[in-house]
């Protein structure tokens, strides 16, 4: 017999898309006036987010008040550039290159992550390329161990599992970009008197897919209460390039290619919206079972990996904390 | 208190805030905050080094890990086998 409370991915559709669109248009215009600024930048990185926020902000701004920050580096897939211009073009708005390798260079960034895979594949060095992988969540109750995964010059692969030390100096390492991003956002805003504008969906905001104070920073974040599957609906009524509708979800962070999945996500995006949504809605896993083609006890296994997410996730959201309460406290009472 | 078990637990009292809080030996160190993922990765660092075995992926499982019970069981079976 079918679950009472089962549940399909039409469950995700936006009845009213270009009502949805007309509605965070509003709220965009009204937030960045608010702010008392004029117009948005965004970092445009070919990717579907960032196509959805821009095409959102030429509608609330105008083109003239949008500027899109093309921010490559050495590690970035060779489409990431020719797909944000397109993106760009479509929207008819400006757009201003920034190559962040040169910055990321200068603070180490390359080094550091490279002295960390080191620790764990003591070979490593020039001419290799390297990304961090997770195993499936849905296969076993075993804990989830990152590793490296690296192909040498010779384009022989090497796997490794990381310790915490070298993990932790990875991710630390890896962080500059996204940091080094925000930072050039920032200064352009600043320049123009634009604000900045975030490009995560809901499934990256509620389950901390971004580095704090790099790309979870922003002044308004248009799309945060959107399931990626929505993000897509948005995209097609906006008239985001079918090229960049269909290009596969990645990190374009490591040097060889990697998608959410491997890293982070445990499901592809619309079976983790539709399992968010579960989880959003109080549903139990046998609702979505069926339509995310598992067993109820691999949906239990993903349900308790969003439930650990969102605890890590607590701290990237926390805003700086000043003692309530104290003597002394601007948050005491009187 | 085994060899083991105080191992475990001075481990756990000198990597993890736990603000006061004593676990019994059953507690769930997920469900206390101890364990995630990186407080995994640091555990079966603190087990390899300590005692000088390889955890192989396979066994990195809740049953072996998940309370200061479990974890002092593994190790010792571990210790006490032939290969080990």
């Amino acid at each position: 017999m079918a679950d009472p409370d089962a549940i399909g991915f039409e469950a995700l559709r936006l009845p009213d898309a270009v009502g949805a669109v007309e509605a965070i248009v509003d709220e965009l215009r009204r937030t960045v006036r608010g702010f008392r600024r004029r117009g948005g930048v965004l970092g445009l990185s070919g990717g579907i987010d960032s196509s959805v926020v821009a095409a959102l902000a030429v509608r609330a701004f105008g083109p003239e008040h949008v500027l899109g920050v093309l921010m490559p580096e050495t590690d970035s897939a060779p489409d990431t550039l020719r797909l944000s211009r397109l993106a760009a073009d479509a929207f008819d708005m400006a757009t201003v290159l920034e190559d962040i390798t040169p910055v990321l260079d200068a603070v180490g960034c390359y080094r550091r992550r490279d002295d960390a895979f080191r620790k764990v594949l003591p070979d490593y060095g020039d001419g290799w390329k390297a990304k961090i992988v997770l195993p499936s969540v849905v296969e076993s109750d075993a804990f989830r161990l990152f590793s490296v995964v690296a192909v040498d010059p010779d384009g022989v692969e090497h796997r490794a599992r990381l310790s915490a030390e070298a993990y932790l100096e990875v991710v630390a390492a890896t962080n500059f970009k996204q940091r080094s991003r925000k930072m050039l956002e920032y200064y352009h805003a600043d320049r123009l008197n634009y604000a900045v504008l975030g490009t995560p969906n809901r499934l990256e905001y509620d389950q901390g897919f971004f580095v704090k104070n790099g790309d979870g920073a922003a002044d308004v974040k248009p799309i945060a209460h959107l399931y990626k599957s929505q993000v897509y609906q948005l995209a097609e009524a906006l008239g985001v390039p079918e090229e960049i509708r269909l290009r596969q979800p990645t990190t374009d962070t490591y040097s060889m290619p990697q998608s959410q999945e491997e890293f982070y996500f445990s499901l592809p995006y619309a079976c983790m919206d539709l399992c968010l949504f579960a989880v959003d809605h109080g549903l139990p896993p046998a609702s979505v079972a069926s339509a995310v083609r598992l067993d109820v006890e691999q949906v239990e296994r993903v349900f308790a990996d969003i439930s650990a997410k969102r605890r890590v996730a607590r701290y990237l959201h926390a805003s700086p904390v000043v003692p309530a309460g104290l003597s002394g406290s601007p948050m005491a009472a009187g | 208190m085994s060899d083991v078990e105080r191992d475990v637990r001075d481990f756990i009292s000198t990597n993890f805030i736990l603000d006061g809080e004593v676990l019994a030996v059953d507690d769930s160190l997920t469900s206390h905050g101890v364990l995630d993922s990186m407080g995994v990765l640091e555990l079966i660092m603190f087990i390899e080094e300590r005692y000088s075995m390889k955890v192989p992926d396979e066994d990195t499982l809740p049953e072996n890990l998940d309370s200061v019970e479990r974890i002092v069981r593994y190790v010792q079976q571990r210790l006490d086998a032939p290969d080990g």
